[in-house]
């Protein structure tokens, strides 16, 4: 298990890297001068002179690999510089931003694993009745709206309609925490139920396929209880694949709730992104990126322990 | 405060004598628009030739009138229909809305207005800086605007006023300006305020080095001095008429000046002398500002607190209105500009100051002839892109970039632009350019207030044959195709930042930054046009020089000209004491010491 | 447990070698027809491919006419399904759209499918580097902002058809990569694939017989996943306006243009809402139903 962590920690270090550089470059090859988005952007009519002005301020006239090596010492001291457009340090806007967009997208994974898993073993357990039709039905609709629609719904409903919970907007947990929640609750059910019945799918289908297989059949003729079976047996072996899905959903989730902090309002790191893209702040967008990137790759590498661990082959390659 | 305010009761008076039949259109202009000489000139030949063609919108059911100032105050007060306009209050109680009602208006603003309160806003994009002399977009006015005074300012009605100075002087020739300031005012940290202060701000925005906004227009000033502490006189070489409009805009708000050689960073903090000073903000989710007890206009503001939330995506901006979250709101998208007036719980203030445009790249062929340009103005039915991208809710762009309404609006020439297919095909063929074989390359913003039009534009220009194809950008994108000058056709959405017609300079003078330097376009005589309008102080006089302008341009038509945007602000109807200033459309949020909650 | 996995998995192979090819076509035309639920979505999917590429049989309507006085009429007024805020005809439009949704989930899920398979067999087969260097090409994908690419290569190439399809397609190779993966890792410690490499058999011929029919059934649910939520992806692109040019019918911009509408005129949210919905249902029943068909070990 030591060696196989040290090849993953090394491949990971340099996939972050790889990472860390085409995001620089993309940025840099990418249409639209940040100094124009300064000094207006679409409401811009800057003379050259000023233009050439700004770019100096920036640093954009420097040659690339300049940039470059500049921004990667900086990365190694975790300083991702400051916005081009407001001047504010972006690891301290990163540090307020990313734990908003964790505070829906982590309650909503929540909710997706604790409702989503057990459906897909009631579904699978109860494969014959007419309980598994049931809830997949359900959770195939939850699965198949778009999760903008999902959140405009629920806008409609429950803000303009019913008036019972805000229509957007955030309120810090530290300072008011029932209105906090107020707020969050829809983004977190727009954001969960897919994930959610992903979840129960992925959970369903690889309980029956454990179910179909003969061991369990030799399980249950050895006379094991049904129950024994089940969770010894069965969602041992299952939770493999189901662990790999709520891992990817977790990209999945970060996508999603993009469309849900733009409906709902929610200035987490994802809106920020958006906005840096929209005019081109090159620190911003590296900033956030390297970090959201870096996020995901962790997970991926626990994933893959976790895989090693469920699975003792794969670490004695 | 100025001379112009005192001639003018008598001449609108004398309008009305001379053409009773347009009496109630008057009215409506006169008081919207102000009441100064300009405008009262302008308003010569509107009453002359209207054939109340304007009124549509009126009869049409919507309470908001098409005119410039939108939020029309006496609309109601001539209209028998009675609809519940919010604005009748300051339409009738004249300028100064700390004046003492005179009128019988009823509840007048100023005097009237509740103490107290707390202003939820909801903006459409966070606040990127403070800086008073950055643009940060007309959405950040809301902020600048309420914190930092300028120099000069205006009144309800749109007219110039005294700001931070009190009164100001012009020679004859227009080359020197001499303004007095106020005394006694303080600004927000207890620094005394003097023409010193003007000065040090003057030097920060002319130095090329800080890459400030209104640089290139106030480098007109040749020099500036304080010949004392409250007088500030600046000296022209060329007088430059639009130099008052300048100084009223946000960018050139005033701050201490011991305060900005303190080393501060005033993007992130802020010191002005204005109604409202900044309390706290956390960025992108709120921005508090509080009443500033000491303001030098005794009685104001009114409001103790005002909240200002970003909200960017349109529905949730509007439904935390609907939903009472907030109390106000700008950039009210259109498609709810009826559904919000309808309702009586909240209250809707429009007007047209945005304009959306096609650009056309006169270097490129067959762009390069003019008679194809005037034929694609003739190819489109603007009142058909009104009603489908913006339903219903805009004005046809038939003459020049100021819609019906605005002081410098050419009566002469409304209606120059028809649609008119037959005539764009002559103009075509007369032009030897036949539209089944030509492509044009029509690049377009993923905004949806530019591609809603660029649609109709689109299919109206492929009904006249030509095959139009349609390249989809993001907005950083699209600046720096259109700073490079790299499109055919490009649909773009603009705005004047000042409400004075020398703006046409920036687009169609050769080296002008917003449009002609990005493709090269010089036209020797449009330029010329411009110059003599820049320099002249005669308003009639230049309101002559732009209607040649206007004239010239038409035949050149650099552009398609579309449409008048329709731009809404929206409140609960407890908000009271909002005007739409006319001219300034959006620009009307830095008046905020006027708003007050009634219970 | 790896004897029983081997036992399961050649049965797979000789149950098929028996049947002449006519008797598997019976076999699924049988499966088809008497499966109420495989018959609904499969037959939903193939109306709406017919529907597509006889659009203009089916409504005469041009789906991109604007109409500037039949905007936002109700259903029956200006069309089957009423109008939209262009006064264009929407059942029209989602006919038409029906061929934008088809052409790019259907492509972008086939490039993904067969990256995502080869790349995630090999990775799985070949160990260190060819793993290391494939497997961590997925995680740069999946540690990339799906919507940071889809801005990149639609500022970069413009905002066409084909770039939508290269975004899908490269945001969902890790799916199947990762799935190729973890079963290819499982079955070839299997003995007689073991036993093949003993021998010296070819690796194509390896993974072709020996390994590839084990993926395949988990590949085709992932697939069908992939179908639907590949229609989710290209209309939530549409939302944020980093879709194909607005010319081109499109539900996902449909339902944003609409939602600027929605109290007014719900319609226009509602029916592509509904049939995005349908849709991905449809490819999800149908994906859990040609599981059940596929893998033996299900049936009961």
């Amino acid at each position: 298990m030591g060696a196989y962590l040290v090849r993953r920690t090394i491949s990971t270090i340099v996939l972050l890297y790889l990472i860390i550089t085409v995001v620089f470059l993309l940025l840099h090859l990418l249409p639209g001068d940040p100094a124009l988005a300064v000094l207006g952007g679409i409401d811009a009519n800057p003379s050259p002179e000023d233009v050439a002005q700004v770019r100096e301020r920036l640093g954009l006239d420097r040659p690339l690999y300049v940039q470059y090596f500049d921004y990667l010492g900086n990365i190694v001291r975790l300083d991702f510089g400051e916005s081009f457009v407001n001047g504010r340090s972006v690891s301290s806007d990163i540090a307020t931003r990313l734990p908003r967009t964790m505070m829906i997208i982590v309650p909503a994974i929540i909710v997706a694993v604790l409702v989503g898993m057990p459906l897909g073993i009631i579904a699978a357990r109860y494969r014959q009745s007419v309980v598994d039709p049931m809830v997949s039905s359900i959770a195939l609709l939850g699965f198949s709206v778009p999760v903008f629609v999902i959140g405009l719904l629920l806008v409609y409903l429950f803000s303009i309609q019913l008036g019972w919970l805000p229509a957007n907007g955030y309120i810090d947990p530290r300072d008011d925490f029932p209105e906090f929640l107020k707020r969050a609750t829809l983004p977190i059910v727009s954001l969960s139920l897919g994930p959610m019945a992903l979840t129960m799918r992925m959970t369903r289908s690889s309980m029956l396929e454990q179910l179909g297989l003969d061991y369990v059949r030799t399980a249950r003729s050895k006379g094991l209880s049904e129950l024994t079976t089940l969770y010894r047996h069965v969602l041992r072996n299952a939770l493999l694949p189901i662990v790999t899905i709520v891992a990817l959903q977790f990209g999945a989730m970060f996508a999603g709730s993009v469309l849900v902090e733009s409906i709902f309002n929610w200035p987490g790191v994802n809106a920020y992104l958006l906005t840096a893209i929209g005019v081109r702040d090159y620190p911003v967008v590296q900033g956030v990126v390297a970090v959201v990137a870096s996020i995901f790759v962790l997970i991926n590498f626990l994933t893959d322990i976790s895989f090693a661990f469920f699975d003792p082959r794969i670490r004695h390659d | 405060m100025n001379d112009q305010n005192t001639e003018r009761p008598d001449r609108m008076i004398d309008r009305i004598i001379q053409n009773q039949s347009s009496r109630r259109l008057f009215l409506r202009r006169a008081l919207a628009l102000g009441l100064s000489a300009p405008v009262v000139g302008g308003l010569l030949a509107a009453c002359g030739g209207d054939d109340d063609d304007d009124d549509d919108d009126d009869s049409g059911g919507e309470p908001t009138s098409a005119d410039a100032g939108g939020d029309e105050p006496t609309a109601t007060a001539e209209d028998s229909s009675g609809e519940d306009e919010p604005t009748e209050a300051e339409g009738d109680s004249g300028d100064e809305p700390t004046a003492t009602s005179e009128d019988s208006g009823g509840d007048t603003g100023g005097g009237e207005g509740q103490a107290g309160g707390t202003l939820n806003f909801g903006l459409l994009r966070d606040a990127i800086g403070f800086d008073p002399h950055i643009a940060y977009g007309a959405s950040s006015s809301s902020l600048q605007g309420n914190v930092y005074d300028t120099v000069i300012t205006y009144d309800l009605e749109g007219n110039l006023a005294g700001g931070l100075a009190e009164t100001w002087e012009v020679s004859d020739d227009g080359l020197e300006y001499t303004l007095s300031m106020r005394q006694g005012v303080t600004f927000h940290e207890g620094q005394a305020f003097s023409a010193e202060d003007v000065v040090a701000n003057l030097d920060r925005i002319l130095d090329e080095t800080n890459g400030l906004a209104r640089r290139t227009e106030l480098s007109n000033i040749g020099s500036y001095e304080a010949s004392d502490e409250q007088t500030l006189v600046l000296s022209l070489e060329q007088p430059y008429a639009t130099l008052l409009a300048v100084l009223a805009t946000n960018e050139v708000g005033i701050a201490s000046k011991e305060w900005l050689e303190s080393g501060v960073d005033p993007a992130r903090e802020m010191n002005g002398t204005g109604p409202f000073m900044l309390d706290s903000f956390e960025p992108e989710v709120r921005y508090t500002l509080v009443k500033n007890p000491n303001y030098w206009q005794s009685g104001l503001p009114y409001l103790d607190t005002i909240n200002e939330t970003p909200i960017p995506d349109d529905n949730a901006r509007v439904n935390a209105l609907l939903s009472g979250e907030i109390n106000f709101v700008e950039y009210v998208p259109w498609q709810n500009m009826a559904e919000i007036d309808d309702n009586s719980d909240f209250q809707l203030f429009k007007g047209f100051d945005l304009y959306n445009i096609v650009r056309l790249n006169t270097n490129r062929p067959p762009l390069d002839n003019k008679l194809v340009r005037q034929a694609l103005n003739y190819a489109i039915d603007r009142e058909a892109v009104i009603a489908v991208a913006f339903g219903g809710e805009g004005l046809p762009m038939t003459n020049g970039l100021f819609p019906p309404g605005s002081p410098w609006y050419n009566e002469e020439l409304e209606g120059h632009w028809t649609y008119d297919p037959e005539k764009a095909m002559s103009l075509l063929e007369e032009a030897g350019v036949d539209p089944t074989e030509v492509t044009l390359d029509f690049t377009v913003a993923t905004i949806s207030v530019h591609s809603d039009t660029a649609q109709v534009v689109q299919q109206q220009l492929e009904q006249l044959g030509f095959t139009i194809n349609y390249i989809q950008q993001d907005v950083p994108s699209l600046t720096e195709r259109r700073t490079t000058g790299d499109y055919q056709m490009m649909q773009d959405g603009l705005s004047l930042n000042y409400p004075d017609p020398d703006y046409y300079s920036v687009y169609f003078a050769i080296g002008g930054t917003a449009h002609a330097a990005g493709i090269g376009y010089e036209n020797e005589e449009l330029t010329e046009i411009l110059e003599r309008g820049r320099s002249e102080t005669d308003p009639e006089v230049r309101k002559e020089i732009y209607l040649e302008f206007e004239r010239a341009l038409m035949e050149e038509a650099p552009w398609i000209f579309v449409l008048h945007r329709p731009q809404a602000e929206a409140m609960a109807a407890s908000v009271k004491g909002y005007t739409r200033i006319p001219g300034l459309g959006l620009r009307s949020e830095a008046f905020l010491e006027n708003l007050y909650i009634e219970e | 447990m790896e004897q029983l996995r081997t036992v399961g998995a050649s049965t797979t192979d000789l149950r098929e070698d028996r049947h002449p090819r006519f008797e598997i076509i019976r076999d699924w035309l049988h499966w088809f027809f008497t499966n109420p639920r495989v018959f609904i979505s499969g037959g939903f999917i193939i109306l709406l491919c017919l529907a597509a590429i006889a659009a203009p049989i089916i409504t005469s309507s041009d789906p991109s006419l604007i109409r500037a006085d039949q905007r936002l009429l109700p259903p029956g007024d200006g069309g089957f399904l009423g109008t939209d805020e262009f006064g264009r005809d929407l059942f029209a439009r989602i006919i038409y759209g029906a061929r934008l949704t088809m052409i790019v989930s259907l492509s972008s899920v086939m490039i993904a499918a067969v990256l995502g398979l080869v790349m995630g067999m090999a990775a799985a087969y070949f160990k260190s580097p060819t793993d290391t260097v494939l497997m961590r090409f997925a995680d740069a994908i999946l540690s990339f902002p799906p919507i940071l690419l889809a801005i990149f290569v639609i500022s970069f190439w413009g905002s066409s058809v084909i770039n939508v399809i290269m975004v899908i397609g490269l945001l969902y190779t890790p799916r199947f990569q990762r799935v190729a993966y973890s079963t290819t890792l499982a079955v070839q410690e299997n003995d007689y694939v073991l036993a093949a490499r003993a021998i010296g058999s070819k690796s194509t011929r390896i993974l072709r017989l020996g390994i590839l029919p084990n993926i395949l059934a988990p590949s085709i649910v992932q697939f069908s996943l992939a179908m639907g939520t590949a229609i989710l992806l290209e209309s939530g692109l549409s939302f944020l306006g980093l879709g194909p040019p607005p010319d081109i019918p499109s539900w996902g911009r449909s339902i944003q243009q609409a939602s600027r509408f929605l109290s007014q005129h719900p319609w226009g949210v509602f029916w592509p809402s509904l049939v995005i919905s349908m849709t991905v249902l449809a490819f999800n029943i149908l994906g859990d139903a040609l599981r059940d068909r596929l893998d033996p070990r299900l049936r009961s």
